[in-house]
């Protein structure tokens, strides 16, 4: 259903594009220095991250190095859902 | 977010990041129909599985991912099933953990099930390297970070209020009661029947989720639920009213609603109200939400409770059948009629997305509804010490439930933000506030809801610095936002009107039918009269998954 889709599908992607786009191997520590808001500090267990990451890593290898502009675009929204 | 460089991909992406998902729900599948006997049960295990609405909702339109540690839980399941050594579906249990943290409910069955100092040493052994080897590197580096999320806005955003208390304590009881009942069980009895691990399985998740929590939350039950409905009518009735409950209940915001086809027409379908905007206007008290999730409890208890008593020995409350011997030809035809529902649904409301056929009903939709799913291409402004920049935004019903600055990155200075409603000439202050964000993240002001009398608002940014100059991340001012002005207050030059841009701010409005609340008749009848075109396509679309559901059953009786 590539038509529908959840702002947590973004979630689940948009940290573990880091592992191949900018090779950051700790996504906690990442975002505990990267957000003013704390509260909203958090992912899944580290193998989501690396599953998702490495499989990030062929969806960019065919999408284009664009990709991690839009993924780093939406690592900026977070704390700004409704 | 669509119209950022690289959004031209958008559909690819979610495909192929969905297609992750049917992996593991390939290999999920694979596991879990290997372990059933006959060709019947394959078949209505296939049908239960392909005809699910809450895997198809949790796991493709919504895209959420417990699927993945589902399917390593399954492969512990398969493993069991064909003579693997418990210490290997402790291994693969322990292995869904570091993905999502539910799946520790069952990390004791493996142990309690091995028989001998041996086996069950090796259990502890399989069990724990999973675990200590992917946590451990991450608790030093990044101490207990790797455990926030269990404490942050995202975990207790879930559940609050939409129960009565004395339910959750009740489910809390349930469940501690039944997981007692489970381990005890698995400790002493000397039953080597493999399905047994799958029963426990089956009764920890029924457990887990008898409270119900979000819908998506469901694909970690449905999987297993389906070896159990197989030979089950009565159980295949208690889901389906479950199922029809959960989205009744728990189906809450706009994202997971129609916001969920936000990638077709992020504007238009982020502009729908939730299911629970519209339910709780018509019942603000929330009692419809409260009943139907004390009667989800009241069903998954009682399966729960059955499940323990055939754990038991006992007879089950329900009369079950054997499917596995019967010659109904039952072919499953719904999976057909999902696409074309889905397809003609889609095609309606794109069609009324057209901005000639839905202009007439704008007001009633809520405007602008979500700021991330729309972010046009940004410009930035040097703001010169001194300076202010000043929005106007035009609203359709003045009914303001939320504004606010977002610029995604800190602004390297400090500011004064003013947002101001205008009556009569008259400023009617809403937000004042001198902020310095520099180096602290992304910049945002909220105002909480308001009546504007006139329908227009006014965002004022001025820099306060002494002697810097701020670059402010301005966007484009798209089509839909033409009304909106944006003008520079300069201190020698005066006003000056900036063409084509806007300030990055996000607004979200309440609908016309949620004003003028009276009775709850009146309101009902004032909202249909209002929503006469909304309530057309939603009849349309929910008469036809009901004619739907009734067929199917009478398909199920026929069988």
């Amino acid at each position: 259903m590539p038509f529908t889709a959840h702002t947590d599908l973004f979630f689940n992607f948009a940290y573990p594009s880091l592992l191949w786009g900018e090779g950051v191997m700790d996504p906690y520590l990442f975002m505990d220095e990267y957000y003013s808001r704390k509260d909203y500090i958090g992912f899944y267990g580290p193998l989501a991250y690396f599953i998702a990451g490495m499989w990030s890593g062929l969806v960019q290898w065919i999408v284009g190095s664009e990709y991690q502009i839009w993924m780093h675009e939406i690592i900026d929204t977070v704390g700004f859902f409704n | 977010m669509f119209t950022l460089p690289g959004s031209d991909e958008k559909f690819l992406v979610i495909f192929l990041w969905k297609l992750l998902y049917l992996i593991f729900e390939g290999i999920a599948f694979f596991c879990l129909v290997s372990t059933l006997s006959s060709e019947r049960e394959k078949e209505w295990f296939a049908a239960f599985w392909a005809t699910s609405i809450i895997l198809l909702y949790g796991i493709y339109w919504f895209g959420q991912s417990g699927v993945i540690c589902i399917a390593f839980i399954c492969i512990g399941l398969y493993l069991n099933h064909h003579g693997g050594a418990k210490k290997w579906v402790g291994f693969f249990f322990a292995l869904a953990v570091p993905f999502k943290l539910f799946p520790l409910l069952l990390l004791p069955f493996p142990f309690l099930m091995a028989r001998g100092i041996r086996e069950k040493s090796e259990v502890v052994i399989f069990t724990l390297v999973p675990l200590l080897g992917i946590y451990v590197p991450f608790v030093a580096h990044s101490n207990n970070l790797v455990f926030a999320i269990i404490n942050s806005g995202f975990a207790t955003d879930q559940v609050g209020g939409i129960t009565w208390n004395w339910v959750l304590i009740l489910g809390k009881l349930a469940q501690v009661a039944g997981y007692f009942a489970l381990c005890w069980h698995a400790s002493s009895s000397r039953d080597e029947n493999p399905k047994i691990l799958m029963r426990y399985v089956f009764i920890a998740f029924l457990l887990l989720l008898c409270t119900p929590r979000k819908i998506h939350y469901f694909v970690w039950l449905a999987p297993f639920s389906f070896l159990f409905l197989i030979n089950n009518k009565p159980y295949r009735r208690i889901f389906s009213v479950i199922v029809v409950l959960l989205f009744f209940a728990v189906l809450s915001t706009k994202q997971t609603f129609f916001g969920l086809l936000a990638p077709l027409n992020s504007d238009f379908f982020m502009s729908f109200p939730g299911w629970m905007d519209i339910t709780y206007r018509l019942i603000p008290s929330g009692n419809h939400v409260k009943f139907a999730v004390l009667i989800v409890f009241i069903l998954m208890a009682l399966t729960s409770v059955d499940q323990i008593f055939i754990l038991y020995g006992k007879n089950s409350i329900f009369k079950s059948e054997n499917i596995g011997n019967s010659k109904n030809p039952w072919r499953p035809k719904v999976p057909l009629w999902f696409p074309v529902m889905i397809i003609s649904g889609v095609a309606g409301l794109l069609v009324f997305s057209l901005p000639q056929v839905y202009e007439p009903a704008k007001p009633y939709l809520f405007i602008r509804g979500d700021s991330q799913w729309y972010r046009p291409s940004k410009k930035d402004f040097d703001l010169l010490p001194g300076e202010a920049l000043e929005q106007k935004a035009f609203l359709r019903t003045g009914e303001l439930r939320r504004v606010g600055l977002n610029f995604l990155k800190p602004l390297k200075g400090p500011v004064k933000i003013e947002i101001y409603g205008e009556n009569g000439g008259t400023k009617i202050p809403l937000y004042e506030k001198e902020l310095n964000q520099e180096g602290k993240g992304p910049l945002m002001a909220v105002v909480t809801p308001r009546d504007i009398e006139n329908k227009i608002l006014f965002i004022k940014l001025t820099n306060t610095s002494l002697n810097e100059k701020l670059a402010i991340p301005l966007r484009t001012r798209s089509l839909r936002q033409k009304e909106n002005s944006l003008a520079l207050y300069s201190v020698d030059q005066g006003k000056t009107d900036l063409e084509e841009a806007v300030l990055p701010f996000f607004l979200i409005e309440n609908p016309l039918f949620t004003q003028n609340r009276s009775t709850p008749a009146h309101e009902i009848l004032n909202s249909a009269r209002q929503e006469w075109g909304f309530m057309a396509v939603w009849l349309l679309l929910t008469t036809a998954c009901f004619l739907n559901v009734l067929r199917n059953r009478k398909l199920c009786e026929e069988t």
